[in-house]
């Protein structure tokens, strides 16, 4: 009776406490409980028109997750006509480095990576670093009782590609279920669903992310990590000129 | 008699490792391009011009491998192999074969991390590519080994060619704080006929030592990198050393826009040069300059359905304007249509390279995605002072395993211009390529 008793205040002073926080520091215990830094994965990109799969990609890759920015260190694995590829994401800058070129060039942020699916989204490990909540409510989504963030991306990053999220995030788990992404304007650019959740590194890891075009409902790319794991890269590794040297191995 | 059966014997391990490859049955990775072009150029004979129609077929591939051998330590090289029908690219010159065989080790690169992510030693092949620009590539200053892979008789915008060698040696890359330091020595050696055609298929002779030092860092949202280069003479003679220097930099405007500019420029350069018609006709001479500036300044506009326009303007102070280059132009023109004068003088467009002996030119090309599969390019290269062009377009079908390709190249100008000269009126090319 006595362990009870300690249980429901701890309990109490727990819900206290999260009803003390802010919304901005609520969005960052909902990132915190499945983020991973220094991720190291095995990640396959599968883009649908509808039922037909029309592209799949098998990348390596390396995140750092750092406060201000993520850098990301990606090889192209699979298929062959892009075997060979490396790609480092550092913040908003991009570098791609083709097999047999040796100085990488610059892309710019709104290139989009494959299909559906953006730099960032592979990249972004919460959204508390780049958005601001600017309100926060209850929703429903079908039959899942969530709270419903509206973000707005911080004055710092307003060169993030998405001005505004909305995102729902189941209440009883603190998980991520869906969020839409909008331009500049308030125009739709896509659609995530979360999805997969499984226990991973002492983290709440959604290990499927599902991305709708926002115009067009039947285009829609997969992401799917495969493997998963960490490593500590030192950040001189995530530099444009350490790409040609990278040589990169299937995550373990 | 044994130089042949070194051949033989290298085209076949070649091809039983892209076989090889192809099935899986060991963990490479690679390319064969399969390519039939046909052009038209103005040929010359017997003091009049015609067109001639040729066509060329060819078969081109590389397999490329890494291996971790230990942590830390890793080993990757690429092999190339050509099958040519007709190796001059000359519509006037017969090919000795049917198809010509060449083969090449592309890269060897042995690789150690003896600090990972900071401190990177590396001995072997490497190609050396400071250059980020598109059309021209004014850092690109270490001198290829002698005789280099050239670009086969692939004719596109790039300046840098799908298949290259690198140059025998050694490097250092340090990474610190937001600095990157590299150094890569390339040394001489010339050897005797016998030894050169026993490496023949592993390097040229490289008859310069090279030593390229860069060091690179990113202020802001740009990078920029700094190049010294130290090239010892063909001669020995110190007195004939060369050195460069170079800077680039690359950063982006906003969401769509990356813009980049580089420069580089060598210590002292000989160039023929053109004279004339004086009493006794055209003249050609050797003479030097000193740290004449090579640069390119580009942008490139990207969305995010995949359409992209680059532009770029190109400055080359080792090529010639007003009257010295009118003058190159008819001494070209007249050596083009004569036969005898082709033997007796110089070809001092040749020595400039494509597009090289004005002083601007100008870029543009246009890219984009039709469908999901479905890439398609067209591009202009303009000689702004003669308003010569080049221009090519093609479209290209890619599948996770193989790609199908359609060119188009024309040339456009007056007769007495620099793509007239250099380039044929059309070609027209198909091309299939297999990845695994």
């Amino acid at each position: 009776m006595k362990s009870i008793g300690i249980a429901a205040i701890f309990a109490l002073v727990w819900t206290a406490g999260l009803a003390a926080q802010t919304p901005d520091q609520i969005l960052a215990s909902v990132d915190a409980r499945r983020n991973i830094d220094n991720l190291t994965f095995s990640l396959r990109i599968t883009s649908y028109d509808g039922d037909k799969e029309t592209d799949m990609n098998l990348l390596w890759g390396f995140l750092k997750d750092d406060p201000d920015k993520n850098r990301v260190l990606l090889f192209f694995a699979d298929p062959a006509s892009v075997k060979g590829r490396k790609m480092l994401m550092d913040g908003n800058i991009v570098y791609l480095l083709f097999p047999r070129t040796k100085n990488p060039i610059r892309l710019s942020p709104l290139q989009v990576l494959l299909g559906q699916t953006s730099n960032g989204d592979i990249a972004r490990t919460g959204f508390a670093k780049d958005y601001d909540v600017a309100s926060l409510a209850d929703a429903d989504l079908n039959g899942t009782s969530c709270s419903l963030f509206d973000l707005s991306v911080k004055e710092a990053k307003k060169d993030s590609s998405y001005k505004r999220i909305k995102l729902w995030v189941e209440k009883s788990t603190n998980r991520p279920l869906y969020a839409e992404f909008y331009a500049a304007g308030d125009k739709l650019l896509k659609k995530a669903f979360y999805k997969d959740y499984r226990p991973a590194l002492g983290k709440d890891f959604p290990f499927v992310l599902d991305i709708y075009d926002g115009e067009v409902a039947t285009k829609h790319t997969v992401m799917e990590y495969l493997k998963i794991g960490t490593r500590v890269l030192p950040d001189t590794a995530f530099r444009r000129e350490y790409l040609e040297s990278w040589t990169p191995v299937a995550p373990q | 008699m044994s130089i042949d059966i070194f051949r033989i014997a290298r085209i076949g391990a070649m091809a039983a490792a892209m076989l090889l490859a192809a099935t899986g049955a060991m963990a490479l990775g690679g390319e064969v391009d399969m390519s039939w072009l046909d052009e038209a150029v103005v040929a010359h004979e017997g003091g009049s011009a015609i067109q001639t129609d040729t066509g060329i077929a060819m078969m081109q591939g590389a397999v490329s491998h890494s291996a971790t051998l230990a942590d830390g330590l890793s080993l990757s090289g690429s092999a190339w192999a050509l099958a040519d029908s007709l190796p001059s690219y000359d519509p006037q010159v017969l090919p000795t074969n049917v198809l010509d065989f060449s083969s090449r080790v592309l890269e060897l690169d042995l690789k150690w991390e003896a600090l990972p992510g900071s401190l990177v030693f590396e001995a072997g092949k490497k190609i050396i590519h400071p250059s980020s620009t598109f059309f021209k590539a004014p850092l690109d200053i270490m001198t290829p080994p002698s005789p280099a892979i050239s670009n086969t008789s692939e004719q596109s915008a790039s300046a840098v060619g799908k298949w290259e060698e690198g140059l025998v040696g050694a490097g250092v890359t340090w990474l610190t704080g937001p600095f990157s330091f590299y150094d890569y020595v390339s040394p001489r050696f010339v050897w005797s006929d016998q030894v050169s055609d026993a490496m023949l298929y592993f390097t040229g002779d490289q008859e310069r030592f090279q030593n390229l030092a860069k060091i690179g860092a990113r202020i802001g949202d740009t990078d920029i990198q700094l190049l010294g280069l130290y090239t010892s003479s063909l001669s020995g003679d110190a007195s004939d050393d060369r050195y460069a220097a170079g800077v680039g930099i690359d950063s982006e405007l906003g969401d769509s826009v990356t813009v980049r500019a580089e420069a580089s420029a060598f210590n002292t350069t000989d160039r023929l040069v053109a004279s004339g018609p004086g009493s006794s006709g055209y003249t050609s001479s050797t003479e030097s300059v000193s740290w004449a500036p090579r640069g390119v300044l580009g942008a490139t506009w990207s969305n995010a359905d995949e359409l992209s326009v680059m532009v770029e303007y190109y400055y080359n102070a080792l090529g010639q304007i007003g009257s010295a280059y009118t003058t190159l132009i008819d001494y070209s023109s007249m050596r083009a249509a004569s036969s005898q004068m082709s033997g007796a003088y110089p070809d001092i467009l040749e020595q400039y390279g494509d597009f090289e002996s004005a002083m601007h030119y100008g870029f543009c090309r246009l890219a984009g995605k039709l469908d999901q599969d479905v890439h398609a390019e067209s591009w202009l290269e303009i000689n702004l002072q003669d308003a010569s062009a080049l221009y090519g377009m093609d479209i290209n079908y890619v599948r996770p395993t193989w790609s199908i390709e359609a060119s188009l190249l024309g040339s456009w100008g007056g007769r007495d211009t620099e793509a007239a000269l250099l380039f044929p009126i059309w070609r027209a090319g198909i091309e299939a390529d297999l990845f695994f």
